[in-house]
């Protein structure tokens, strides 16, 4: 029995079970083992072994051909619901306990895959960096004095430390990919409402997506198909409508898109910048070109997302119980959906305007390139820097993920590299809306293996 | 005036461009109608005949049109019924462009209800319009104007714009039909926006047939219209007759608890004798629940909206207070009291509405809706006496279809005794145009017979 079943990917756990290698009873045994000395402030409730071992049995009961998933074991970021068990969005007092799971869950634990908790989050999916809650802060798993990132920080670290082989987050402004970057993971943020938000506790309802924390891209894919499924139920759902069935381009014809020198920024980081100088360089050997484009159309709607009136959305969804319980919450989280209280209709409808403009705009882009190569992050903060300021840091951490759901995009993070100090350096390949299998290959390419854990 | 008697008139040499346009002035000036805010001299227009090329090569060759006073053309101002705030474009609206290239020729802007606020065609400094069968009755809004100028023949065909009814409700009273078409068919530029996302340029015409040409020659992607969509606009079929087989469909109307008359039997009555008139043609006419419409109708007249009119035109409310109608700035002042907040949980109803219609028009559901226009008429003393309750009344068929992103037209479908029309709207999902056109025809038809 292989000590290193869940330092795989969930393709080659499946390999495993396949050919006998080892059996989802073992790999959850492994599972608990590891999660007993566990102290990385990963998870806020993790199920009895038992009850996942019940699980167990009724999955192998069934042929492993009918379960894409088959005993693969994952978790879900703590705004997910799964029947039974407390869903609290990182916020003690605002806890209750979901009867159903969110359906996306359910296809997932149909498919086979076991859940085995869930984890912890940035409060109400606001922030970029992994400090806010007081269920602990999660640290980088390359170097404890980083941040994680977040919001999906548990999310990240739970993979990345080999609790389990996927993990769900959620992905508003960069709460998927941010994490992921920064611990050596695959984040894919799917097309929007390509999976149902139904049972989620959403950043902000209109923009969010459930995201998924990898070891590997294809694994991430895996699991957004098995997800997938129009749901009448959200109204913010669309059909997939051939999403999975894409042709891929062969990458000696993609054009990549990426931002003139002037667009980009690393904050002063020259370590940076020269990790995705390198990606950049390599370009030209695996694609068929490179196109600089004018970034200040998506800085534009990243701007519009973090300076807008859009963090009045979030009130939407926790603006009664802030009002109801405002010592509850986190107070860096309380102060920002607060901030939603000052703007007015006429804001939003503006906004909305200048978005539709904006929309337009990309879709110019994105006829002469396939898909659009940034950074995900544009450098690396410690814990005890990002205390400091906030705020102003975590507007940095987006500067290259906020436009993206606003502009209907989908994106994907992938490690291409690591820093001295220990944490990942990745990009994103972003595409336009059901352009995430046709995208895969792009960033499947640039994916660097050898950095993760 | 029907543009394809006209044009074939000229195609015959039985009449001229100029002697149409020497018809139309004439007509113009020999009535009081307030229905014009700008005429073009019509030294003007007899330049513009004189420019036109072949007929052969423009589908609207000689066509007199009017277009209401929030949609530009070059050289003439646009005081979207506000003269203070009047200002000069150089440019024309897209769609005019098209119309003008087409062969057709502006004769002046027309008159509206303020900023397009209103659905009754009274609250204009440049006077109030009227019903062209009866007086005392209002013409409905808020294109005002160019529902009176087609009704009176000053003109073939007019544009006006129709964000909660403003293009279907002076059709109905007035014996036209308003076609609006789906959003983003049309482009809006160098249109004075009302709701931006939801603004629509209507289309008022005697028939159908005029409706659907006048509608393919200004249909077209405008990558200067954000809002512009690609997949909405009409293919052209190039003599624009060609409709679509309309086979069999499945007709639905307002269940008795959603439809409203307000007191009004007639009207009752009117809406009758048509749904019998669809049923003949297309079988059975099933009611379906009205309540999906009526929350979206009540989202836009009593719910954050007002604030996307009040931003479009918010810096000139402020400073030339004033200069605004009354009523007008009554209503636009409201949009001042909705919150962010209060927007994005309209949005998310919205779209769980939307989800419910889309459902309802869904493979098993229906295909059209038939409804009322307008639930009643009024005359111009009753909407003095009450004027913002009504004029919410006249919404009540149309308040929710922008909303919805459906398309929707028209038609004449019967009059009162006191002489205004009843309207009978034909409802599809957006991008069904054609199919609306169409069977708003075969409901004329069969309401001839």
């Amino acid at each position: 029995m292989t000590t290193d079943a869940l330092d795989c990917s969930v393709t080659e756990l499946l390999e495993r079970y396949r050919d006998g290698t080892t059996t989802p009873e073992a790999v959850i045994q492994q599972v608990y083992y590891r999660l007993a000395t566990d102290d990385s402030n990963a998870w806020i409730t993790v199920r009895d072994k038992a009850a996942v071992m019940a699980d167990v049995d009724s999955v192998m009961s069934e042929p492993m051909e009918d379960k894409p998933l088959y005993g693969v074991p994952f978790a879900v970021k703590d705004n997910i619901d799964y029947h039974g068990l407390p869903t609290s969005a990182g916020c003690p007092a605002y806890t209750y306990t979901p009867e159903a799971s969110a359906p996306v869950v359910e296809k997932l634990v149909d498919a086979g895959a076991l859940l085995i908790g869930k984890t912890n989050m940035d409060q109400f999916a606001t922030g970029l960096v992994g400090t806010r809650s007081p269920y602990g802060v999660c640290e980088n798993v390359f170097n404890s004095d980083y941040i994680s990132g977040g919001s999906s920080s548990g999310s990240a670290v739970a993979v990345a430390r080999g609790h389990v082989p996927f993990a769900l987050g959620t992905d508003t402004a960069g709460s998927g990919r941010v994490p992921a970057a920064l611990n050596g993971l695959v984040g894919l943020k799917p097309t929007r409402g390509v999976l149902s938000n139904s049972g989620v506790v959403p950043g902000c309802t209109s923009l969010s997506c459930i995201a998924v924390l990898a070891r590997r891209l294809e694994d991430a894919i895996l699991v957004e198909e098995v997800g997938a499924g129009y749901d009448p139920t959200d109204q913010y759902s669309r059909p997939s409508a051939g999403l999975f069935d894409s042709t891929q381009p062969k990458l000696e014809s993609v054009v990549v898109g990426v931002p003139t020198a002037g667009d980009l920024t690393f904050y002063g980081n020259d370590e940076a910048r020269k990790q995705f100088e390198a990606v950049v360089s390599g370009l030209e050997d695996s694609f068929g070109s490179v196109r600089r484009i004018d970034f200040s159309i998506f800085e534009e709607a990243s701007d519009l997302l973090y300076n807008g009136p859009w963090v009045a959305e979030r009130l939407t969804t926790v603006g009664s119980f802030i009002k109801e319980h405002p010592d509850d919450i986190d107070l860096t989280v309380r102060g920002i959906i607060r901030d939603g209280e000052m703007y007015s209709a006429s804001d939003v409808f503006d906004a909305f305007h200048r978005l539709e403009r904006l929309r337009k705009d990309a879709a110019d882009v994105f006829e002469s390139i396939d898909a659009l190569l940034v950074p995900t992050v544009g450098t690396i903060y410690t814990i005890e820097g990002e205390q400091l300021h906030p705020l102003e840091i975590n507007s940095e951490i987006g500067y290259y993920t906020n436009f993206v759901n606003l502009l209907d995009l989908s994106a994907v993070s992938v490690p291409t590299g690591a820093y001295a100090a220990g944490p990942t350096f990745s990009v994103s390949v972003i595409g336009e809306a059901f352009d995430d299998v046709r995208i895969a290959p792009i960033a499947e390419e640039l994916h660097e293996r050898e950095v993760s854990a | 005036m029907q543009i394809h008697d006209l044009l074939t008139q000229y195609r015959t040499g039985r009449q001229t461009p100029e002697e149409t346009v020497e018809a139309a002035y004439d007509r113009i000036h020999s009535a009081d109608t307030n229905a014009w805010i700008t005429l073009r001299p019509k030294a003007a227009v007899m330049d513009d005949v004189d420019s036109l090329g072949a007929q052969a090569e423009h589908p609207l060759y000689g066509v007199p049109f009017a277009v209401k006073d929030n949609i530009d053309f070059a050289g003439v101002p646009t005081t979207a019924g506000c003269p203070g705030y009047s200002y000069d474009p150089s440019t024309s609206a897209t769609v005019v462009s098209k119309l003008v290239d087409a062969g057709a020729l502006l004769i002046g802007k027309t008159n509206m209800d303020q900023f397009a606020s209103g659905l009754v065609g009274t609250r204009s400094p440049y006077g109030a319009c009227r019903n062209v069968h009866n007086g005392d009755y209002i013409s409905g809004g808020s294109s005002s104007g160019s529902a009176v100028a087609v009704a009176r023949n000053h003109v073939a065909f007019a544009l006006g714009t129709d964000t909660a009814g403003s293009g279907r409700v002076p059709a109905a009273l007035n014996g036209l039909v308003g076609l609006k078409p789906s959003r983003g068919a049309l482009s809006t530029a160098g249109v004075v926006p009302a709701c931006r996302s939801l603004d629509c340029i209507s289309v008022f015409t005697h028939s159908c047939k005029e409706a659907a040409l006048v509608t393919e020659v200004a249909s077209g992607y405008d990558p200067d219209d954000p809002y512009s969509r690609p997949d909405r606009t009409l293919d052209r079929s190039g003599d624009g007759r060609r409709s679509p087989e309309l086979g069999s469909l499945t007709v639905g109307k307002p269940d008795a608890d959603g439809l409203e008359f307000f007191g009004d039997a007639e009207a009752k009555a009117l809406f009758s004798a048509a749904v019998d008139a669809v049923g003949s043609r297309f079988g059975v006419v099933s009611p379906v629940d009205f309540e999906l419409f009526d929350e979206t109708a009540s989202l836009l007249y009593d719910g954050p909206w007002v604030a996307e009119r009040l931003s479009a035109i918010r810096e000139f409310v402020h400073e030339n207070g004033e200069e605004v109608h009354p009523v007008v700035r009554e209503i636009l002042s409201r949009g001042e009291h909705y919150s962010a907040v209060e927007t994005f949980e309209a949005l998310h109803e919205l779209a769980r509405l939307k989800r419910r219609c889309e459902r309802l028009f869904g493979d098993d559901g229906i295909d059209v809706m038939v409804t009322p226009t307008v639930g009643t008429a009024y005359t111009r003393a009753e909407i003095h006496d009450r004027p913002i309750e009504r004029n919410s009344r006249l919404g009540y068929y149309t308040d929710y279809v922008n909303l919805l992103d459906l398309s929707a037209i028209s038609v004449p479908a019967g009059q009162f005794a006191d002489g205004p029309r009843f309207g009978l709207t034909v409802l599809g999902e957006a991008g069904e145009d054609r199919r609306i056109v169409a069977v708003g025809r075969e409901i004329r038809a069969a309401l001839d017979r």
